[in-house]
């Protein structure tokens, strides 16, 4: 990671992201365009531009989120994670195309200017049923906007990861501000139950995604190791997989366990870049890998093998007649710590 | 580390799950009914005398001071109300046409006819389409025809 900007770094995973991404949007929107001038010949062609760029965003606002909570519950979604990024930019440019035919068509054609109008045209914010739900779009295209602004790795150094975490969970936000757009905006129009029923299935389906995600860290949390003495045992030694990680919460802290080729080692949980869950990510190289986006660290000192120089917290270990005990009190970010070998209780 | 992030996380996550559905149900709750007419009535206080458009996809009044009210039977993209003194024929804007103003079937429109006194056509145009769909003659030539 740097903190001067530099370009995306392509490599072969991402260009297939990419182009996969770009291959469904296309398709969906030509399937909409298509299907919404065969089934409504009057529409114009900005009108089912509009519709069909409105449900592609909304859509892939869904895959966006659901993402995060799939990938903790099922492997097979972290290359998916890998550049979610890229998803949330192509998000937020189809949102653009959609905002942008809504302006011209509904705010460009007055004597005033295209925001003065769209401000202006519904202000009953007192009536639920008559809410101006234009300047909900708005709202969330403005948010997606800042997250796609920010999305690149040098804000996420510059703004530290805890600001550029806090400040990316606004897309819960926009993913509120739509529904209500779509809610009392369009799907007012809508008399299928069908639609609705999509809409209301959407947002419970991300709750339970995020619902039984979020069990899954409750049940990490409730297994949270307290001990008197800064000395924890945590678990045998065979209860740890070999080159992939385990975690495990002591004294509150999520500590990453290491079984590899030089013994067992342990740092936090905490990625620096995106403040991934190294605890669930695999040796890779002789190096701990993050399952999110594959930033690594030396098992031995916490620090990315060069040229990168980004470093988490490690914690002494010892292996004692076959139970792994950690130090609780972490050492500072990149200290060396000799792995643990099996050793004879005192 | 990370833990107050997690916590405000969670709670966005519960906020969210207890809101959203809520907001949805609501909306769908106050939708206006599928079986109403989205076509605006005339309103009472329209003058005039009444505008016979061919096809009869628009209603309409005329006074003699020129005040002119339309509102459309159905919705058309972008439509526009225009005053030609020609009789034309086709969907070709007359090239005497007069822009008065923006028609559609939501409100009924408040225009206002040049010189109505002079006999002429209301022409109803929509951008969406470039093509004129309805027109109606104004009474006077009526008169003057029958």
């Amino acid at each position: 990671m740097s903190v001067s900007y530099v370009r995306v770094s392509w490599n072969r995973q991402k260009r297939i992201y990419d182009v996969v991404v770009a291959v469904a949007v296309v398709l969906v929107l030509t399937t909409f365009v298509v299907g919404g001038a065969w089934l409504d010949p009057r529409a114009t062609a900005e009108t089912l531009i509009l519709r069909a760029t409105g449900i592609c965003a909304f859509a892939l606002l869904h895959v966006v989120l659901a993402i995060g909570p799939l990938a903790r519950l099922d492997r097979r979604f972290l290359p998916l994670l890998y550049n979610r990024r890229h998803l949330g930019v192509v998000t937020f440019l189809v949102a653009l195309v959609h905002g942008v035919f809504s302006a011209v068509q509904f705010h460009a054609f007055g004597d005033v200017s295209v925001l003065a109008s769209l401000w202006s045209s519904n202000t009953r914010f007192d009536s639920f049923a008559h809410f101006p739900f234009q300047q909900l779009g708005f709202a969330a295209l403005v948010v997606l906007f800042l997250l796609a602004a920010t999305s690149h790795d040098f804000w996420t150094k510059n703004l530290t990861p805890r600001v550029w975490k806090s400040l990316h969970m606004s897309a819960y936000l926009a993913y509120a501000l739509i529904v209500a757009h779509v809610a009392l905006g369009a799907f007012q129009a809508v008399p299928s139950t069908i639609a609705w029923l999509l809409l209301l299935g959407g947002a419970m389906t991300l709750g339970t995604l995020h619902a039984l995600a979020a069990r899954v860290e409750a049940r990490d949390d409730r297994r949270a190791l307290d001990a008197a003495t800064d000395d924890v045992d945590v678990c045998e030694l065979a209860e740890l997989p070999q080159d992939r990680g385990r975690t495990f919460v002591v004294r509150g802290e999520r500590i990453a366990l290491f079984k590899h080729a030089d013994g067992v080692s342990a740092v936090s949980n905490v990625c620096r870049h995106q403040h991934g869950p190294l605890g669930e990510g695999r040796i890779v190289g002789g190096c701990i890998t993050c399952p999110w986006h594959g930033y690594q660290y030396r098992p031995h000192d916490g620090t990315s093998p060069p040229p990168f120089s980004d470093k988490v917290e490690t914690y002494r270990v010892r292996i004692v007649d076959g139970r792994v005990r950690v130090d609780a009190r972490p050492l500072p970010p990149g200290t060396p710590v000799t792995p643990a070998r099996a050793e004879r209780g005192a | 580390m990370i833990a107050p992030l997690r916590r405000t996380h969670r709670w966005i996550w519960i906020a969210r799950v207890l809101a959203l559905p809520g907001l949805v149900i609501a909306a769908w709750a106050v939708r206006p009914p599928a079986d109403a007419s989205p076509v605006a009535a005339m309103p009472d206080d329209a003058r005039g005398q009444t505008l016979r458009f061919e096809p009869a996809v628009a209603r309409g009044f005329l006074a003699d001071d020129g005040s002119l009210t339309v509102t459309l039977e159905d919705e058309v993209p972008l439509a526009m109300a225009y005053w030609s003194a020609t009789h034309s024929t086709g969907t070709k804007l007359p090239s005497d046409a007069i822009w008065l103003g923006a028609v559609d079937a939501l409100a009924a429109a408040r225009l206002r006819v040049p010189d109505p006194q002079a006999g002429g056509t209301i022409v109803l145009y929509s951008l969406g389409t470039h093509a004129v769909f309805a027109r109606a003659a104004s009474p006077v030539d009526r008169k003057r025809g029958g």
